[in-house]
């Protein structure tokens, strides 16, 4: 497939780069040499340079020919005009635009997406909102992934020092909370993929468990970690990404405080967000986070403009005494080492966004893509048709690659955590895990030939 | 950019640290077995033309060379998505010269030449100069002649490209060792992956091949000489299979059919590709292939010009005889059909100087490359015109558009690198007591990848009374300029193999 990329921010080379790696032709459309530069460097992608609302850059970028376009840049008019250009010149293209004012997805009853002929609007604020949404919903948890409408989880779970697993092979987890779930990988240094039942935990693994969200709560208990519902949340940061998340957060009942240092900013916010206590104060203030009961919240997330800023403001809440710490980070290095040094869970605006667009990729009746972990494993919902190659086979017989695996099918509603002779049906809804360079490779297994 | 950083932690600086000349080994061990592999055609040629003692060469070199590549493959067998730039650069530089290593063995065993000749002869096919240390080529088996010619094509448009375009490797270690064998400045994306890129050009390579070969035939050379010549001339090599090389041929046909294969084969290949898609203008409209062919034009008006007053020779022949000499070295190939050495001097300057130029970027032509020099050259008057103007605010343009000043950085860079690998190399054969002229033209010939030069190393002379060291130097120059300086010279620089 060809897909333009237009935009050459975090996003936008996130995007050229997962869809490069998986042999797609890509063309990154922008303005900053140094940007293009850098793409062309490390990734097999080709690069115009120009603004990507002018028909002359996009025509030179091959639009034309254009299966994907996808238009990301921090601009929303620019990706409006983009998506326009291309459903002239080549109206059989998916178009993907990047949009922030929440005027133009019809709040204001004028324009809305159709109108604007973009076919899918990818906003990192919203999706970043949703992730710590799920994250609250989920007490003791670093990683959370939804499926199925939220029926089946996936949870990664550190142990901590003190939990009764230590030392435990991991078929006991199983066992304790009634086979209902599926250990499919432990992060130790490095992830372990679908490690034997005879592993034995210790403190500081992150195992990863796949299984129906009312398990969840059990398994967590399992592993030691206290069931606290999440009820006040501080925000450190009131960009857009801590305002979509505070409005995500109070929607669901919880008690939000956003930490904001500028006044105007403040001002303006405070205007839409009723159910939210604006503070006008520095995040990074020890004293400040202390009288606002920084030991008492359930949830801080630190989303501040700065990722450094964000893992110390963190670690700083942390040590005063709060429960669980979440920083915004997109750099992977960034992300490992935050986790390694006590920040509970990292959440990556970027990867966050990238995972509706992976999926306009992924032939056949895929209902949705999401990535754990900076892109180490790729969690991929889909329809199992007529036809596809993991119909009608014991999972054993499958010959899958080392590094995937099924983790759940949905069969009328009901999650069925899989063992090596489950079969799956037409109709059900699978949920399979691997790592993204062995996506090409199970195809067969998704669409039909 | 923020994504710059790597994902390895402290436990495991460790194992990458192998990684690299891991990834660099296995991916010379793919080549070897692959070059060892081409051994195949001229032992059957040789087969064919019943050589039974040049198919042992042939069979032996083939079968060690298969035998340690294979056992490389499957020892080293590692993941090459990782491959740094460095890594691209080491694996083209000593593949290189492995592949020429492997490749002058058949010439040893044969016992047609000594090792170092047969290096000398080897670097030369590859690198597509065509300088030779043979005076009878004639005298050499099928097999072995066949093979030498064939190096030009294999090297004309680049082994590693070809099995780029061949083996599945992964995209971004494809691309740095492209990169690291393309000539020219930034290499032009046919397409946005490098793989289907490469093969893109194999296939225009492949095309023209075979159009000069038959029209050759037409001609009435016999399929063993056409298949040869081409090779020669759509590599821009320069070998022939004849003692007297195109002259032998006596017909004005072949002289004008090689012509213009020369200049095709020294024109950027992207441009062939949009002539195919159907936007000739886009020929015309280039800058680089103007500026050439202008070039080529002019010189050899006025060399046909000088040849004709010269006296005793028809206008024909005189116009036939300028115009090959000029686009033979202007496109870096190096055929002859008359001695330029007894032209008029002026003549021999202009050729001289085309031993520096070369042919488009992105064709199989060596030397500085035409847009280089036209740039260089633009941004030297610009000079002029600033300091009259010193407040102007004037890019060097290119097709109307401004050349970023990193580019004309890089340009300055080649330049100066490449003019001081020039002197440091002609006063190093100049110490084995080489007279001027020849030594000049012969490292200016090397390195821009023609064959013939002045003096003692001229159309009709060769290279073997040259003393060993000015031949190891020769051969240096070869490599060096096939792979546009950088590759090769930056594993010879202490900094690049420190961490």
């Amino acid at each position: 497939m060809r897909i333009i990329v237009v935009g050459t921010g975090d996003l936008g080379f996130h995007v050229a780069k997962r869809f490069s790696e998986e042999s797609h032709d890509v063309v990154v459309v922008g303005q900053d040499d140094e940007a293009l530069h850098w793409a062309q460097e490390v990734l097999d992608v080709s690069a115009v340079k120009g603004k990507g609302s002018s028909p002359s850059v996009l025509l030179e970028a091959g639009v034309r020919s254009a299966d994907i376009l996808v238009a990301v840049t921090q601009s929303d008019e620019t990706n409006i005009v983009a998506c326009l250009i291309a459903e002239t010149a080549a109206p059989q293209a998916v178009r993907v635009a990047r949009l922030n004012d929440p005027a133009y997805l019809g709040t204001t009853g004028i324009i809305d997406k159709s109108s604007l002929s973009i076919d899918l609007v990818v906003s990192p604020e919203a999706e970043v909102a949703a992730s710590v949404a799920l994250l609250a919903e989920t007490p003791g948890a670093s990683d959370c992934l939804a499926f199925a409408d939220g029926k089946v989880r996936a949870v990664g779970v550190e142990i901590d020092a003190d939990s009764p697993m230590i030392g435990k092979p991991i078929k006991d987890l199983g066992r304790r909370a009634g086979e209902k779930l599926l250990v499919a990988g432990v992060y130790r240094g490095e992830l372990v993929n679908a490690p034997s039942d005879v592993m034995r935990l210790a403190a500081g693994d992150t195992v990863f468990l796949v299984a129906a969200r009312d398990t969840v709560r059990r398994a967590l208990a399992r592993l030691g970690k206290r069931w606290v519902r999440t009820r006040n949340v501080i925000i450190a940061g009131g960009g857009w990404e801590g305002v979509a998340i505070a409005r995500r957060l109070a929607a669901a009942g919880a008690h939000t405080k956003i930490i904001e240092r500028d006044q105007a900013v403040c001002d303006a916010i405070a205007h839409h967000l009723d159910d939210t206590l604006v503070l006008h104060g520095d995040a990074r203030d020890q004293s400040l986070l202390n009288d606002e009961g920084v030991q008492r919240a359930d949830l801080f997330v630190a989303a501040l403009g700065s990722e450094t800023d964000n893992i110390i403001v963190a670690l700083l809440a942390k040590r005063l005494g709060c429960r669980r710490v979440t920083s915004l980070i997109d750099t992977p290095a960034h992300t490992a080492f935050a986790s390694a040094i006590g920040v509970n869970s990292v959440v990556s605006p970027v990867l966050s966004a990238l995972n509706p667009i992976l999926q306009l990729s992924r032939p056949g009746q895929v209902v949705a893509v999401r990535t754990l972990r900076e892109s180490l494993v790729e969690g991929i919902e889909f329809v199992a048709v007529e036809g596809a190659g993991i119909v009608g086979l014991p999972l054993a017989l499958l010959h899958m690659p080392h590094g995937s695996l099924v983790g759940a099918i949905v069969r009328s509603g009901e999650v069925i955590v899989p063992d090596s002779s489950s079969v799956v049906q037409v109709g059900d809804r699978v949920v399979l895990f691997a790592r993204p360079a062995l996506l090409p490779r199970l195809q067969r297994l998704i669409t039909a030939e | 950019m923020t994504t710059r950083s790597s994902y390895s932690a402290g436990a495991r600086v460790h194992a990458t640290r192998l990684k690299g000349p891991r990834r660099v080994g296995y991916l010379l061990s793919i080549l070897l077995m692959c070059a060892s592999g081409t051994l195949a055609i001229p032992l059957a040629i040789s087969a064919g033309y019943g050589e039974p003692e040049t198919v042992g060469d042939f069979a032996t070199t083939l079968l060690i060379g298969v035998v340690i590549g294979a056992a490389g493959y499957f020892f080293l067998r590692t993941d090459l998505s990782g491959l740094t730039r460095r890594e691209g650069f080491a694996a083209v530089a000593l593949g290189w010269l492995m592949v020429c290593f492997v490749g002058c063995i058949p010439f040893i065993l044969s016992g047609a030449l000594d090792p170092l000749n047969a290096w000398f002869e080897t670097v030369s096919g590859f690198s597509g100069t065509g300088s030779s240390v043979i005076a009878d080529v004639e005298a050499l088996p099928r097999g072995l002649l066949f093979w030498r010619s064939f190096t030009h094509w294999l090297g004309g448009m680049g082994f590693v490209a070809l099995y780029i375009a061949i083996f599945p490797l992964m995209g971004v270690g494809a691309m740095q060792l492209f990169r690291a064998e393309a000539p020219g400045l930034e290499m032009d994306r046919l397409r946005p992956r490098i793989k289907s890129t490469a093969r893109i050009l194999w296939l225009i390579y492949l095309g023209m091949s075979v159009i000069l070969t038959i029209l050759l035939m037409t001609g009435g050379m016999g399929w063993f000489d056409a298949v040869c010549q081409m090779f020669a001339a759509i590599g821009t090599g320069g070998f022939s299979t004849k003692n007297t090389s195109i002259a032998w041929f006596h017909s004005a046909y072949i002289d004008w059919v090689i012509i213009i294969f020369m200049w095709i084969a020294a024109t950027n290949f992207s441009l062939w590709w949009a002539v195919l898609m159907g936007k000739p203008r886009q020929l015309w409209r280039n800058p680089e292939w103007r500026f050439f062919s202008l070039v080529l034009l002019v010189s050899s008006v006025i060399v046909s010009t000088l040849v004709y007053f010269q006296g005793d020779i028809s206008l024909h022949d005189a116009i036939r005889s300028g115009t090959f000499e000029i686009v033979s070295m202007g496109s870096t190939t190096g055929f002859a059909i008359a001695d330029y050495e007894k032209w008029a001097p002026l003549a021999q300057f202009i050729i001289f100087m085309l031993l520096f130029m070369g042919g488009s970027a992105g064709s199989t032509a060596g030397a500085m490359k035409a847009i280089r020099v036209y740039l260089f050259a633009k941004q030297a008057l610009r000079g002029l015109f600033t300091t009259v103007h010193p407040q102007s605010v004037a890019p060097v343009r290119l097709s109307g558009r401004a050349v970023s000043p990193e580019v004309m950085r890089g340009i300055s860079t080649f330049i100066g690198l490449y003019l001081l690998t020039f002197v440091v190399a002609t006063a190093g054969v100049s110490l084995t007591d080489v007279e001027f002229s020849t030594a000049t033209s012969a490292v200016a010939t090397t390195m821009g990848g023609i064959g013939p030069g002045l003096g003692d190393v001229g159309p009709y002379d060769n290279y073997m009374w040259m003393h060993p060291a000015a031949k190891l130097i020769l051969t240096f120059c070869m490599v060096a300029g096939r792979l546009e300086l950088f590759t090769l010279m930056l594993i010879f620089v202490p900094a690049y193999w420190r961490r």
